[in-house]
């Protein structure tokens, strides 16, 4: 049976040669190698593994899209910068797992350009000016003139549109089929689709930072955590009678202040553009925005604020957490949380400071917040785009396009089946290992022993983890619980505490409803420019003033003067543009 | 000994170009190297500066690219911003402190330095002053933010003046520019000084033993002697220092800068950087440092002919 | 007249003493509180705020860090490499310059001065540059750190500044013996200007120990990497563990807290050692007197 199949697929393929070569004119798209040869088999595996195969693809003569890996080896170079977790272990991208692994599976070699990030505008712009560019570019036009829509007109960037069409890639097709609410982040409204994206599409991926408090001290105080600005308020002022050494709230910084709205965000607002039911505002002229003002003000003469507020950065309030002088303050989710927790611990096993989230604050007792921290999916301008310079344009399509492959994103998010995981006998994936004297082995380290070694971690930036991230919870596939070191000493065990507090909060920062939050809206380059122009230089001013206003050194009365100021600087052009934008993507 | 005066009758233009070149011909020979090195790597590219009035467009090249319509276009934007005025200012006031306190200081510091009479306390003093130059401005700068806090070591020591309790001192206007001028001078005393001790050094020690036997004490030593034979040294730095009047470092300032201060904290380095302006705005950043080089130039200008009239020593 | 004198000059040279003492205290606190800090156990550090006057605890933590990294020791001989040639090259540059630069009657002088004074200003911008040393073929080669900035001209002035004070009658005796110009550099200029010359050295040697923006902008091969980049490297690494947010590590380390530190000793304490060789020159007094006649 099988060899009849083998033999009608053959006989298959070859008709599909003469009639590709015959054809239309001899698909003569690429320059790569004759697909004739590659095997059927492997072909259709590859195209059944994609999540949704296109139509379009059944009635194309498949034999012209070269199957993966390659016949022969595609060279890919990339630009890129060094992405802080790989300094010092890796020199070049492609001694990265992931990377190895894609290059065997694809038969493709790397050559990544491997800028240190700081040199990374400078080198694109010498880059872009050299005319020599490399096949891929990765991100980066947040910084060209016009932006990446420019940069296309410019002829430096290739359309990815031929080849979505034509075939060569079918998991990104896939993937915009499955979720359109991404794939419209993407497209430019003239159609045309630049990049494969850097996509975060898992809500927690995209918090990050909440409140911290104090829980022994509320222990202590026989406080609950609060959760209304009243109960914060309360709270706050208590602490500062029965502890006078203790700072009772210490942001991080003062832009950290609103762009991770701690406080601000129980009025349903930050500093700047929101969303009110549909309607476009903007939080710094708003009559609550006076309440949250005087709020913050009587913080800062009672001495409930930092007084150092304005120049603390994550070093200093690191060092305060860690010295445990403070209450309460503006976490993240790997820094100044789990840090200098961590070290006060490493110090003293025995330490009774133990900190917790506390949840997005409201006005009212039982509201679900309708705004908090959140990144944005897409990460603007990140992604890979291919240049018009790159030779063999219809091979790198689908390398490109491999990236959002099922396969890859596994790969991506377990890693490499015997080195970081192995198969249970029930069919779960489990990561750890247990050693002969009962300790447990974490298989995700065995990169690099004092790192998290997934290679997802590896891999620079978000590549969809469309898949990837929903394995992260409850996900059937991953063998749990994860197993418990009965040897452990005390310090290990306190140290996953703190990391289970650290998830628990990261999940508490991400439970609100993002209603009031302003949707990620895709602006032409007119408009954008435009609104940088005008944004940039409100948002200074705001900054400034209402430093001001917290320190009182302008008088609260004064808020509608400020009103005034801000207006004044062309605020109803850049909202009226926002909230044409809006229309348009709440359909009206 | 003035050549002109030997010859016997007039010479043409043309003949005292020849009689130069021919007596210096080492001289000149010499300074091919010079020459060469100038033209290529300075003025080749010099090109660059045409960005300020073009639209850049990457493709077509600095020399390529479109003129700006209007011309001035990139410097009207600057000159229109809203912060042009405060920055501008602050820049010029930041720079003017600090050559009034900045400038005079490492000039009596190699004079103090070079009355110690011990040599390996003199020269332990002076490895040791000029080591804060070696300090990254960031750790400086982390330094000082610690040291200003509110309950930090400059607080603690002004409230055991004064018995008040200290502020923030970074976030008060008042304290910007004296904390900034001070560590500045702090960080730089020693280092700046060096070649003022060489100046010292190389002073005639003749001259001295002279003025001994004349009566003079250290102090008119000081006065008739070592400051008359800096004077050169002294003058071409500060004409140089003139020419740098509008440029004040972007690092330093950023950060020890908040929203508190910005009135007097916020300059044009840092302004540009804030509102994007960094990144590939190049023909608007090129604007912006052909703007400062122009005052820079003028005020060189202007302190190379004082110098002129009122001293031997001049830059040209 | 004479006790007077003296006891003037006593009060003097006691308060310039305790003035030099407080002024090396207050500059020598910041050192020795990077220094201490390099060697402590870095959770500690993290925790502590104000004056620092011993280690807390000890650990070596973050030099182990830094001479960890693979380039260390290669980015340092680079240094040093790039530190005596890019030296030498400068310094023969400059002193040809500033030696022309000095004499007098010399037609074209001002016009020179001019030129070069222009340059000081306006100069091309990134770009331009770049693509220049791409078109000379220095990219991605020690060249292209070291000679686009052979001559600074504030340095060559300042040396012209010292050539032309050195008495002019001690060239005219050269020149009555028959010395023509070059011998002039050589056997008169040169003898009676260690202290510039030892000056200008230093900043030219300073100035390649610290450099590094050329280095980012033009070179692609690690292994030409100079120590800064290197140190910098270094300094991204320690800070990823604020960054990161991934799966959880059970292994975690503060050692960026000190890290910084140790960078600034490695980085620093070769300059230390250099310094007080060349001190010597500058220190010297120059006995021009006993060379006349």
């Amino acid at each position: 049976m099988k060899k009849v199949l083998a033999m009608l697929m053959a006989f298959v393929m070859v008709l599909g040669v003469l009639a590709g070569c015959t054809g239309n004119g001899g698909n003569s798209k690429a320059e790569s190698s004759k697909p004739a040869e590659s095997s059927k088999a492997e072909q259709s595996k590859t195209e059944s593994k994609a999540e949704a195969s296109t139509p379009a693809e059944s009635s194309e003569p498949e034999s012209t899209i070269p199957a993966l890996p390659f016949e022969e080896t595609l060279h890919v170079s990339v630009f890129n910068d060094m992405n802080a977790k790989f300094v010092g272990l890796v020199e070049d991208y492609a001694d990265i797992p992931w990377y190895k692994w894609l290059a065997e599976r694809l038969n493709v070699v790397w050559e990544f350009s491997n800028i240190p990030t700081e040199a990374a505008a400078e080198k694109f712009g010498l880059l872009i000016s050299s005319k020599k560019w490399t096949d891929v570019i990765d991100g980066k036009f947040g910084n060209y003139p016009g932006y990446d829509v420019q940069a296309y007109k410019d002829g430096i960037i290739e359309a990815l549109n031929t080849y979505m069409d034509e075939g060569y890639m079918p998991n990104m097709l896939a993937f915009y089929a499955a979720f359109p609410q991404f794939e419209q982040l993407v497209r430019l409204s003239t159609g045309e689709y630049l990049e494969v994206p850097h996509l975060r599409i898992v809500a927690e991926d995209l918090n990050s930072n909440g409140l911290v408090v104090r829980k022994d001290i509320l222990d202590a105080l026989g406080l609950p955590v609060p959760t209304t600005i009243d109960e914060w308020d309360a709270t706050l002022r208590a602490v500062k009678a029965a502890y006078p050494d203790i700072i009772p709230f210490s942001p991080r910084d003062a832009k950290w202040m609103n762009s991770n709205v701690p406080f601000i965000a129980a009025w349903g607002m930050t500093y700047f553009e929101y969303n009110d039911g549909g309607t476009a505002k903007y939080g710094a002229v708003q009559d609550e925005f006076k309440d949250y003002l005087t709020l913050m003000h009587s913080w800062y003469e009672d001495g409930i604020l930092d007084p150092d507020w304005l120049t603390s950065d994550t070093k200093i309030i690191t060092a305060k957490v860690a010295a445990g002088q403070v209450f309460s303050y503006v976490g993240a989710a790997g820094g100044n949380l789990r840090n200098p927790w961590n070290a006060i611990v490493t110090e003293d096993v025995n330490s009774p400071v133990e900190y917790e989230g506390a949840p997005v604050p409201t006005l009212n007792k039982g509201e679900t917040p309708k705004m908090g921290h959140r990144d944005n999916v897409h990460t603007l301008y990140g992604g890979w785009y291919m240049t018009t310079q790159a030779p063999d344009k219809y091979r790198l399509a689908q390398v490109m396009d491999f990236l959002y492959s099922e396969e890859a994103n596994r790969t991506m998010y377990f890693g490499i089946e015997g080195e970081n995981y192995h198969v249970d006998p029930d069919g779960r994936i489990n990561h750890y290992e247990i050693g002969a004297d009962g300790a447990v082995v974490d298989l995700r380290t065995s990169w690099e022993p004092s790192r998290t070694a997934t290679p997802s971690a590896y891999a620079q930036g978000y590549f969809v983890l469309a898949t990837a991230s929903i394995y992260k919870d409850n996900n059937p596939e991953i063998a749990t619980p994860e197993p418990v070191d009965e040897n452990a000493d005390e310090l290990t065990k306190k140290l996953r505490h703190i990391e289970e507090v650290r998830q628990t909060a990261l999940k508490l920062w991400a439970s609100f409803d993002p209603v009031n939050r302003m949707p990620e809206l895709v602006y032409t380059t007119e408009q954008l420019e435009t609104r940088t122009e005008i944004y940039s230089e409100i948002e200074n001013y705001v900054y400034e003033q209402v430093a001001r206003f917290i320190m009182g050194d302008r008088d609260l009365n004064d808020f509608d003067n400020f009103r005034t100021e801000v207006y004044n600087m062309d605020l109803e052009t850049a909202l009226s543009i926002a909230q044409e934008v809006l229309d348009q993507y709440n359909g009206k | 000994m003035s050549k002109k005066a030997r010859t016997s009758g007039q010479r043409t233009h043309w003949q005292m170009v020849a009689h130069d070149l021919k007596v210096n011909r080492t001289i000149y020979l010499l300074a091919i190297p010079m020459l060469v090195y100038y033209i290529l790597f300075k003025y080749v590219p010099m090109y660059g500066v045409t960005l300020a009035f073009k639209e850049y467009k990457f493709l077509d090249g600095i020399l390529g690219s479109p003129w700006a319509t209007p011309w001035y276009k990139y410097f009207k934007q600057f000159v229109t911003g809203r912060w042009f005025v405060i920055t501008v200012k602050n820049t010029f006031l930041l720079s003017l402190l600090d050559f009034i306190f900045g400038f005079p200081a490492p000039i009596i510091f190699a004079l103090l330095l070079n009355e110690i009479r011990s040599t390996p306390f003199r020269r332990t003093v002076q490895t040791i002053t000029y080591m804060p130059h070696f300090i990254s401005v960031v750790v400086v700068c982390g330094m000082i933010v610690q040291f200003c806090a509110t309950k930090g070591l400059f607080n603690s020591i002004i409230s055991f003046f004064t018995g008040r309790e200290g502020k923030n001192l970074l976030m008060q206007t008042s304290w910007f520019r004296p904390v900034y001028i001070g560590s500045g001078i702090w960080k730089g005393i020693g280092w700046n000084s060096i070649l003022y001790i060489a100046a010292i050094h190389g002073i005639d020690q003749s001259q001295y033993e002279a003025a001994k036997i004349d009566g003079a004490g250290r102090f008119a030593q000081a006065l008739f002697i070592t400051i008359p034979c800096m004077a050169p040294t002294i003058i071409i730095k500060l004409i140089f220092r003139m020419g740098d009047m509008m440029s004040i470092g972007f690092e330093k300032v950023f950060l020890l800068q908040n929203d508190a201060t910005l009135q007097v904290s916020e300059v044009i380095s840092t302004y540009t950087y804030k509102t994007g302006l960094k990144g590939m705005k190049y023909s608007l950043s090129t604007a912006i440092n052909l703007f400062d080089t122009i005052i820079n130039l003028a005020l060189l200008l202007t302190a190379n002919a004082l110098a002129r009239k009122f001293s031997e020593t001049s830059l040209f | 007249m004479a006790i007077k004198r003296t006891r003037g000059e006593k009060i003097f040279t006691v308060i310039n003493t305790i003035f030099m003492l407080f002024l090396s205290f207050i500059m020598l606190y910041p050192l020795w509180h990077v220094l201490v800090a390099s060697f402590s156990i870095p959770t500690r550090i993290m925790a502590h705020q104000g004056a620092l006057l011993w280690p807390l605890g000890y650990s070596l933590e973050a030099y182990e860090a830094v001479f960890g990294h693979p380039m260390l020791f290669r980015s340092y001989m680079n240094t040093i490499i790039y530190v005596v040639l890019g030296s030498a090259i400068n310094m023969f540059m400059t002193i040809l310059g500033a030696y022309v630069l000095s004499r007098r009657n010399l037609y074209f002088k001002k016009y020179i001065m001019i030129i070069i004074t222009i340059t000081m200003f306006f100069s091309g911008g990134m770009i331009p540059n770049y693509l220049l040393v791409d078109a000379l073929g220095l990219r991605d080669t020690m060249w292209a750190l070291l000679l686009p900035g052979a001559i600074g001209t504030y340095n060559m002035i300042m040396m012209r500044t010292y050539f032309q004070q050195i008495p002019y009658d001690l060239e005219e005796s050269a020149k009555i013996d028959g010395a023509g110009d070059l011998r002039i550099l050589v056997q008169v200029i040169l003898p009676l200007s260690a202290p510039i010359l030892a000056v200008i050295g230093l900043y030219y040697g300073v100035g390649h120990w610290n450099s590094w923006f050329s280095a980012m902008i033009y070179l692609t091969d690690r292994t030409k990497f100079p120590i800064q980049l290197i140190l910098r490297e270094i300094l991204i690494m320690g800070q990823f563990s604020e960054l990161e947010d991934t799966a959880a590590s059970t292994t975690w380390s503060a050692v960026e807290e000190t890290l910084k530190y140790a960078i600034i000793i490695v980085a620093t304490v070769p300059i230390l050692c250099v310094y007080p060789f060349l001190q010597k020159y500058f220190d010297k007094g120059v006995l021009v007197g006993a060379l006349k006649g």
